[in-house]
């Protein structure tokens, strides 16, 4: 029972151990300020890309696209596959895309390169939510089909054209896209041996801005039925799936696979977070790199702990001597000291969270305060193109901050109490 | 022989010095009986407070025996040893070697809360807490109780060393230079309770000091010089 208590009364003894505690809660109160405001940050990343992406998606495989991205060069009838995909029923909405690269042009002889996406307006906002990406108007065709305007509507990226800058600034596209803009889409094609390059002229009709540049600043939305007509074709590159829920995906695949039949190996089924595997990643990784980075902190604190605790033995040989004489064994006197390093890193943990947590929900209030008292912008809003900072409080996260914490601290306190527990009673009576 | 508490049989101690190894203790032989006052008296460097240790099973002989009850302490284990010092041996240093970060009455306890477990300590912490009281009222501290150790006189801190070597109730208690530290006033009074407690309680005392008049009063002195015991100057009564 001593261990605990005389722990914590050598540690109120000694005013430098608050300055152990405050490295501890200090290392943790970052760690979890930072990975929270990452977690917020692959939050709305993951949202975004959500939400504009469908559950499932039917295309060719990465290995055949040199050759053609087509289903119908690869025996696979496109509408019969559709429906019977529609068949599944795990399946709620499926609806076909005609994909292909492209230049843009405007009439003051600007371009930008694009990539041409034909959709089914009538089911694309089923599978995907386009509809709440749009700028001016959220019809459900998105005026792609309308007899009005001639030439045909399309759907521009807001930063179509646009440049990044070296900060990551994002520029409002040069372009300045407005409804009733003309432009021009200028493609090539092998067709029988030959390159042919196709031509045609768009209106467009609505601005697409979902915040993830990678797709504002490509996607050019036209109708299916203009996009073939662009493209001479009758075929499609790939189909968007919308599931009855997400937890069907790996079922829905397989019955996919089944239809596909021998077709199957020209084919490739992917989920969502297959397809934006690599932004997923990158905000997860860049998250997970920078509580590591930032653990580095909490290690400093706990080079603290082990230079105030073998100090301390030192300090206290007498006692240990003592403690020796009334019958304490050198495990007890080992755990002496290791308490003294769990009670700094728990108290520290303890204020790091409290201070972390409350911090982090007010940090919206916070970067306010310093931006009227001190004209201080933490994160600039145009750059960032955030209004508020995004934030999660990720409980198992904070557990395994303050898991790995604790563990350091009593790692660190080993080295210390070994010394303590090898003390001779004998010698340590003896020292003055 | 059952009335042997402790017993030296040839015991030997040397400790290591550069390359070579110094002798501390050469073929100490005695005995203490229970309920006897024992002294060892010898000027400074004599081994005096190194038998002790040996005796208080603080550290291990390197020639001969230590005896307790018989047993050869050399063979009990490093817990078992741990825990004779708890429960069968009090000790009272010439520092008092009081922890300053504790209260009077929570270093007078300390050999309990080491004894038992958290839960145990709970249940029992009152009744002990309750002895501790009586034994400083009973030593003369029953208004220092709530003081910090460092706000202690010399013969205070004594005291409650005294008492923190009396409260588990043993069976015999060493004492390296009680009143070594001590004012001649301070001194007698600590001396006179140590024969009061052996007298009204029977309790074995083995104590070490330089000081031969408080030597000549134990029942039994060995006078150690150089590592050995001068044969003509022990006395029994």
């Amino acid at each position: 029972m001593y261990k605990l208590f005389l722990a914590w009364r050598y540690l109120l003894s000694r005013k430098i151990i608050f300055f152990s505690i405050a490295g501890i809660a200090v290392g943790v109160m970052v760690l979890i300020i930072v990975t929270s405001v990452m977690g917020g940050f692959v939050r709305d990343v993951r949202q975004k890309i959500r939400g504009i992406s469908s559950d499932l998606s039917v295309s060719v495989s990465d290995e055949f696209k040199t050759f053609s991205r087509f289903f119908g060069d690869y025996k696979a009838d496109s509408r019969q596959l559709l429906d019977e995909i529609r068949a599944i029923p795990y399946v709620a909405y499926a609806s076909p895309r005609l994909e292909w690269g492209a230049m843009l042009s405007t009439k003051d002889n600007r371009g930008a390169p694009v990539m041409v996406i034909g959709i089914e307006p009538a089911t694309e906002d089923k599978v995907s939510n386009l509809s709440e990406y749009l700028v001016y108007k959220r019809s459900t065709d998105f005026r792609l089909e309308d007899k009005d305007p001639e030439p045909p509507g399309a759907i521009v990226g807001r930063y179509v054209g646009a440049y990044e800058l070296g900060t990551g600034q994002q520029e409002r596209s040069a372009f300045d896209w407005e409804p009733g803009q003309s432009i021009a889409l200028t493609t090539v094609m092998s067709r029988d041996g030959m390159l042919q390059t196709q031509q045609g002229e768009f209106t467009i009709v609505d601005e697409f801005y979902s915040g993830l540049f990678d797709q504002d600043s490509v996607a050019l939305y036209l109708s299916l039925k203009q996009a073939q007509l662009f493209l001479k074709t009758e075929d499609i590159t790939k189909i968007t799936i919308r599931l009855t829920d997400y937890k069907y995906a790996q079922e829905a695949t397989r019955r996919i696979n089944e239809i596909l039949g021998k077709s199957v190996r020209y084919f490739q089924i992917k989920t969502w977070e297959d397809e934006k595997e690599n932004i997923l990643t990158a905000v997860t990784v860049e998250k997970r790199i920078q509580a590591i980075i930032l653990f580095c902190v909490v290690i400093v604190a706990c080079f603290n702990i082990l230079a105030m605790l073998t100090m301390r033995v030192v300090e206290k040989t007498k006692d240990i001597g003592i403690l020796s004489s009334l019958g304490s064994t050198r495990y007890g006197i080992m755990q002496l000291f290791l308490y003294q390093g769990l009670i700094i890193s728990f108290l520290g943990c303890l204020f790091g969270v409290v201070s972390g947590y409350l911090f982090t929900i007010n940090l919206n209030k916070i970067q306010f305060l310093l931006k009227s008292w001190f004209g201080l912008e933490v994160f600039p809003p145009n750059i960032y193109k955030i209004g508020d900072i995004p934030w999660e409080i990720d409980v198992p996260t904070i557990i395994t901050i303050t898991l790995l914490t604790v563990s350091m601290s009593i790692i660190f306190s080993i080295y210390p109490a070994i010394k303590a527990a090898r003390m001779e009673p004998v010698e340590a009576l003896r020292y003055e | 022989m059952s009335d042997i508490i402790i017993q030296a049989e040839s015991t030997g101690k040397e400790f290591p010095s550069g390359d070579r190894r110094l002798a501390v203790l050469k073929e100490i032989s005695f005995q203490i009986m229970k309920g006897e006052i024992f002294s060892i008296v010898g000027p400074s460097g004599a081994g005096k407070s190194t038998l002790l240790h040996l005796m208080g099973l603080l550290d291990k002989p390197t020639a001969g025996k230590i005896l307790f009850k018989g047993q050869d302490t050399a063979l009990f284990s490093a817990s078992q040893a741990a825990l004779l010092r708890n429960t069968t041996f009090g000790f009272v240093f010439q520092f008092y070697h009081l922890i300053p970060e504790l209260t009077v009455v929570e270093n007078t306890v300390l050999p309990f809360m080491i004894r038992h477990s958290y839960f145990s300590w709970m249940i029992n912490k009152s009744k002990l807490y309750k002895r501790a009281h009586s034994l400083l009222e009973k030593l003369g501290l029953g208004e220092r109780l709530k003081h910090r150790a460092n706000q202690l006189s010399g013969g205070e801190s004594q005291r409650v060393a005294i008492a923190r070597a009396l409260i588990t109730e043993p069976e015999i208690i060493f004492c390296d230079e009680p009143t070594g530290n001590l004012d001649q006033a301070t001194s007698r009074e600590i001396q006179s309770l140590i024969w009061e407690m052996n007298k009204d309680s029977g309790l074995t005392f083995v104590i070490v000091t330089h000081d031969e008049n408080i030597a000549k009063k134990a029942h039994h002195m060995i006078k150690l010089v150089d590592g050995k015991i001068v044969p003509g100057e022990s006395t029994a009564k």
